[in-house]
């Protein structure tokens, strides 16, 4: 850190229709910084990104950036500036190469030199210490593999100020080293980075100040060092959080769900069972089989051998209505493509699983229909201004809530959550928690699968580590620690 | 102001059809007579009554191009039966109706259970349906159909209302009631919505999506039943013209490509502006070949339209997040 500004906002206002998404916030960023900036969604951080790469133009206030002045920013003039943004949505081109990705844009000669492409992105993945094929296409690619290439795309130009959205979203673990080892070298180069990330571990990890947002305002801004992360709850929620782990008291000693050597979907010899009123979290990086696993349990795709207990009976799920009707729930990972139909209301979303159940005949009741959704509105207290608000217009965590509702229309035994509190913010996974907790409290059994170790060892009562599609080991609630967890998921 | 755009946006299809109406009663002689509006309904009925089904497909996002030629096919068995086999009426409808859900069922086969894109799967169907009408008609056109038969097409209650027509607005009753209070078609926008979050939802979406082609084929055989009746006649190439009449429709009601929205009266009304289209150009002395020129630029301007509005939407969603 040079102490010198690469990039100043002055008291910027953007209003929307009926919300002001920034009231008068200021931000400078320091040369060679790293500046995490955390609020709950909505507090603004996005439209602040918008402002800067010039997507937006707001109403008021100034940007500085290498000594000018401007009302407002547009994306070329951001990209002369050096402004390079990696969204959390992906901006890559599935059907070309990584090479042809990381360079889009640049040209090179007439035709495509795939030969010069492909040895500038082999240069950069060697700068960054990233293994990717640059021959690969991108649709091969994991997503924690293409948000490195977006970021190495970002990168190959001659960036001074990049934005990281969420990078770590769909990163695992070990990815999320080699992207803290990619900013390290990008900040001893001077570059300034912007990192947001709802995950506050990550942000002691990394950042050197921290900008905190609340409801479109700027709050405060902190020396990373200076500060721990109550204080950080504190202030993006403008209360104080203490423990937002419930403890779980109903655990029994009766199998709800057993699996002996299930096979099937890349699994292998899946041995574990999950008792009565019992939380049990499961361990492993992208790739391990944890949500392949939970696909096969849910009938969405095939075993080949093994049995499924549930309940003292074995069951054969051959597809998700006769898991529902066994009584297994599934809260899926991607909440937005295999979850909740965003363009729905609240009202249908629910109905939706159990629609023949409150039909006379094949004509739908709509009376059950809205006395379901108020039910459940007010049970799971889902923030809605009507029942039949469209599910694309509710936040994260409420759009959470409304397939979790799905399970408890249909008096799930098992409930099956993958990645319960992705891109939920901090206030909204406090009330996931208590939601699952009561899940439990009522004698269901929970499979929770987690990439978020503070939540896997704050919520589960037992776990299980998965690695290549295989179980590697089994941890009582005593002896949980991060290590003990890593080093089973890491087992080859 | 604001107030006004928004009455445009919803009743866009409504207005659309008045301004249609209006143009022609305008500038064509004999276009607004009592007459001739009965006519279009008319002429239009198996059109209206083949569109619901194909628009249930379409909201599923799916597609089905081959509906021309599963009338013609429809037809022609009508023809044989009725013409030359003397099978009774009733019994001769109701193989013309199996006919159809075995027809829309094959689509059903060859999209879902063979997982090729309804587009293509019904392209080659099309092509498929075609060359059977064809080769098992001989190109031969049948007439002479028994009375009771051409009652369905050119007969009127009370001397006054046809009774196509009444079984016209019938169909988009029951096309109507099916979409929107059964649960049958809350799967079938939710399917179109987002498929994969409804089978993890618990719903049986390919059963659903092959039970939509059977419904869907029922209801082109209604239409070939009608059309059939109405023009007196069966051949192959029938209704050749109405596959591009059914989409057009498709996508001016509102139906976007990648399914999930429009609804079935949107839908009808499109219908209906072809038809004033057709029946309008017609009276003014155009051709038929003046009538494709309208419906293909109407094509375009309607996908283009959509595309205007998802791009809108997306603007405004911009704006909330």
């Amino acid at each position: 850190m040079s102490g010198e500004t690469a990039l100043k906002l002055n008291h910027i206002t953007k209003k929307y229709p009926g919300v002001i998404a920034l009231n008068d916030v200021s931000f400078e960023l320091l040369k060679g910084e790293v500046h995490a900036i955390v609020g709950e969604n909505g507090a603004g951080k996005s439209t602040l990104i918008k402002c800067l790469c010039g997507a937006i133009t707001p109403e008021e206030g100034t940007i500085e950036i290498d000594g000018q002045t401007y009302k407002g920013m547009n994306p070329k003039l951001s990209r002369e500036h050096g402004v390079e943004v990696v969204y959390q949505e992906l901006n890559l081109i599935d059907g070309l190469t990584v090479a042809e990705n990381v360079c889009f844009g640049a040209k090179y000669g007439k035709l495509v030199n795939f030969k010069l492409l492909n040895q500038k992105t082999t240069e950069v993945f060697e700068k960054l210490n990233v293994k990717i094929d640059p021959k690969k296409l991108v649709m091969h690619l994991s997503t924690a593999q293409q948000q490195l290439v977006e970021i190495a795309k970002s990168v190959s130009k001659d960036v001074k100020v990049l934005i990281l959205d969420e990078p770590t979203a769909p990163l695992t673990t070990e990815d999320v080293d080699v992207l803290f080892d990619i900013i390290r070298m990008l900040k001893s180069r001077g570059v300034s980075i912007v990192y947001i990330s709802h995950r506050l571990d990550e942000i002691f990890a990394i950042t050197d100040r921290v900008t905190i947002m609340r409801d479109g305002h700027y709050v405060t801004t902190l020396n990373t060092a200076d500060t721990d992360r109550n204080e950080l709850i504190k202030y993006m929620v403008g209360r104080e959080l203490k423990d937002i782990y419930p403890k779980n008291e109903y655990v029994t000693q009766e199998p709800m769900l057993e699996l002996v050597d299930v096979c099937g979907n890349g699994d292998k010899n899946i041995t574990l069972h999950v008792n009565k009123g019992e939380i049990v979290g499961l361990a492993g990086l992208v790739g391990a089989g944890r949500t392949e696993l939970a696909r096969v349990l849910f009938g969405a795709d095939k075993k080949d051998s093994g049995k499924i207990i549930l309940d003292g009976k074995e069951v054969n799920v051959k597809n998700p209505g006769e898991a529902i009707k066994l009584g297994i729930g599934l809260i899926p990972e991607d909440r937005k493509r295999q979850g909740a139909l965003l363009n729905f209301g609240i009202d249908w979303n629910i109905a939706l699983t159990h629609l023949p159940k409150i039909s006379k005949g094949i004509v739908v009741q709509d009376k059950k229909v809205k006395e379901e959704a108020d039910e459940f509105i007010e049970k799971l207290k889902i923030k809605t201004p009507t029942r039949n608000q469209l599910v694309r217009n509710l936040s994260g965590g409420n759009q959470q809530k409304v397939v979790l509702a799905r399970t408890l229309v249909n008096e799930s035994k098992l409930v099956i959550f993958d990645e319960p509190t992705r891109g939920i913010d901090v206030g909204a996974r406090a009330e996931i928690y208590n939601l699952l907790s009561d899940l439990a409290a009522q004698g269901k059994a929970v499979l929770m699968i987690s990439s978020d170790m503070e939540e896997l060892i704050g919520m589960s009562d037992r776990i299980y580590a998965l690695a290549d599609g295989k179980v590697t080991g089994e941890l009582q609630k005593s002896e949980f620690t991060q290590e003990r967890i890593l080093s089973l998921m890491s087992m080859e | 102001m604001k107030g006004a755009i928004r009455v445009v946006e919803r009743f866009y299809i409504l207005i659309l059809l008045i301004v249609c109406i209006a143009f022609f009663a305008i500038f064509a002689d004999r276009f607004f007579t009592w007459n001739n509006l009965v006519n279009i309904l008319v002429q239009n009925s198996y059109l209206i009554i083949a569109t619901i089904g194909i628009s249930m497909i379409m909201i599923s996002s799916g597609a089905d191009l081959s509906v021309s030629f599963q009338i013609g096919i429809v037809s022609i068995v009508l023809g044989k039966l009725l013409t030359k086999a003397n099978v009774p009426v009733v019994l001769a409808i109701l193989i013309a109706l199996a006919l159809g859900a075995l027809l829309g069922s094959i689509n059903g086969f060859c999209a879902i259970k063979l997982k090729v894109h309804p587009m293509v799967a019904t392209m080659a169907t099309m092509t498929i349906y075609q060359g059977i009408a064809y080769v098992w008609s001989n190109s031969e056109t049948y007439f002479n159909f028994p009375e009771a038969f051409k009652k369905i097409g050119q007969g009127k209650l009370f001397g006054a209302i046809p009774i196509c027509v009444i079984l016209m607005v019938i169909a988009v009753i029951i096309g109507w009631f099916l979409m929107n209070k059964t649960y049958f078609g809350r799967f079938i926008y939710s399917i179109g919505g987002n498929e994969e979050a409804t089978r993890l939802a618990g719903v049986n979406t390919k059963k659903i999506r092959m039970l939509i082609f059977l419904v869907a084929g029922l209801f082109v055989g209604v239409s070939a039943i009608v059309l059939t009746s109405r023009t007196g006649s069966a051949s192959a190439g029938i209704a050749s013209d109405a596959m591009f009449s059914c989409f057009t429709a498709c996508i001016l009601g509102g139906i976007s490509f990648s399914g999930g929205g429009g609804n079935v009266l949107s839908v009808i009304l499109s219908v209906l502006i072809i038809g004033v289209l057709s029946n309008g150009i017609q009276m003014m002395g155009g051709s038929i070949y003046v009538q494709y020129i309208v419906k293909g630029v109407l094509l375009v301007a309607a996908i283009a339209y959509d595309n205007f509005q998802k791009d809108l939407r997306l603007k405004e969603s911009a704006k909330t997040s």
